[in-house]
């Protein structure tokens, strides 16, 4: 392999968030079937709503939730409503944590 | 190699078979990386799992107790969290490369992981994955930073060895927390013929002594004097892109927010900066200071608590 890279500079780019993914590829992807995946979007998996539809698109934000709650079925043994429910109460913990955090530096300054 | 896992379960050496079950659980789900905000979560998260592999199991835990500490080659890439292969991309080399580039790691782990990859014949390599942390300054601004990257090649010897790679890295300006980069080419190597992977990098930003970040928006705490606020004043505000005059008007009130609009994030909306008040009073600390607020009490009849009817 070479070392050419050494020194150079090389420019990151932004992922971009916007790119969306189907539905057919998330599945392939994830090795998921596509009832398993309706299952979790039909228990409101995702912020906002997805028609579930074979040319339903997934945005990265959605496939990272959707990452996360494969982990914690995989990981804590949570059923799909049970994922739901961590990632609702956590998204719910860190707006509180936010504004607590704010809240204390006002009162603290 | 010297982990002690029955500490990292918080478990005594004489634990049944039930105790490590119910502690595993328990340390699941407190540092599931999904849960868990803490910083270090990935981390022990990882080496909960290390440990609960070898615990569980009476055979390896026999074997781990009479060493006093078990091989753990034998257990590389067992444990579920992350995709077994490709683990050995020599882990522990990044340590040595913390500074700048926390952890780096393959698959699993955020999006866009390499497992997913179409099946051609000539295969690209896997992508990376790492962390990087800058400050908000630099997110504002855009950096440059340097990473290191372990990179396996032949030796002299044809053997495969593990190097690092000095990679100088330009982050855009603009970047929020949580977001990746992409480093095209710089992942592992193809085969048959494939590309190389991707370099993923996702960005954390650190927090800020004065600012606070919600999405594109900052916010940040304005202390005023009592006559400043109560007659209105232009006061300079620090804002990530320099000074700026705020303008507050007569009678505000602490708790207020003004709002600096498009003084926030950059981005294709750029975000605003949202500024509280706070009124601070002086300490009546001179004979002077003390009859003012004593004039003030006189002709400003003022009962802060009406709200309490009281």
């Amino acid at each position: 392999m070479k070392k050419s890279n050494e020194g150079m500079t090389i420019t990151g780019v932004i992922v971009d968030e916007t790119v969306t993914i189907s539905i057919t590829e998330v599945c392939h992807k994830y090795t998921l079937s596509e009832e398993a995946l309706i299952e979790m979007i039909e228990h409101g998996l995702f912020k906002s709503p997805i028609a579930i539809e074979k040319n339903s698109q997934l945005d990265v934000t959605a496939v990272r939730r959707l990452e996360s709650a494969l982990r914690l079925q995989r990981d804590l043994g949570v059923n799909v409503p049970g994922a739901v429910l961590v990632l609702e109460l956590s998204d719910e913990l860190e707006q509180l944590r936010n504004e607590l955090n704010f809240l204390r530096r006002y009162l603290a300054e | 190699m010297d982990k002690d896992y029955y500490q990292i379960m918080g478990l005594a050496r004489n634990a049944t078979e039930k105790d490590i079950k119910m502690a595993y659980r328990k340390l699941a789900r407190k540092y599931h990386p999904d849960v868990s905000k803490a910083p270090d979560a990935e981390a022990k998260f990882k080496e909960l799992g290390e440990a609960y592999e070898v615990l569980k199991d009476p055979a390896k835990r026999a074997a781990y107790d009479q060493m006093g500490q078990y091989a753990r080659e034998n257990q590389q890439g067992q444990h579920s969290y992350r995709q077994p292969h490709h683990q050995q991309t020599s882990k522990a080399d990044f340590a040595s490369a913390r500074d700048y580039f926390e952890s780096l790691f393959s698959g699993g782990f955020g999006a866009g992981s390499g497992a997913g990859r179409f099946q051609d014949a000539a295969m690209p390599g896997e992508d990376y994955h790492g962390k990087i942390t800058i400050s908000l300054e630099e997110a504002y601004q855009g950096t440059t930073r340097q990473i290191q990257i372990p990179v396996q090649q032949l030796n002299k010897h044809g053997q495969p060895e593990v190097t690092q790679l000095t990679l100088k890295v330009k982050i855009p300006a603009g970047i929020k927390s949580g977001q990746q980069i992409r480093l095209a080419g710089q992942g592992a190597p193809g085969f048959s013929g494939g590309a190389k992977g991707d370099l993923y990098l996702q960005v954390q930003v650190e927090k800020h002594p004065v600012f606070d970040v919600r999405e594109n928006d900052i916010y940040t705490t304005l202390a005023v004097a009592p006559w400043e606020a109560a007659l209105g004043a232009t006061i300079v505000v620090p804002t990530l892109g320099g000074h700026v005059d705020l303008k507050i008007p007569a009678g505000s009130q602490g708790g207020q927010t003004l709002r600096l609009k498009s003084r926030g994030l950059p981005g294709n909306t750029p975000g605003d900066q949202y500024v509280m008040l706070k009124i601070v009073i002086p300490q009546p600390t001179t004979e002077k200071a003390k009859a003012l607020y004593e004039t003030m009490a006189k002709e400003m009849p003022f009962n802060p608590r009406a709200k309490m009817g009281a």
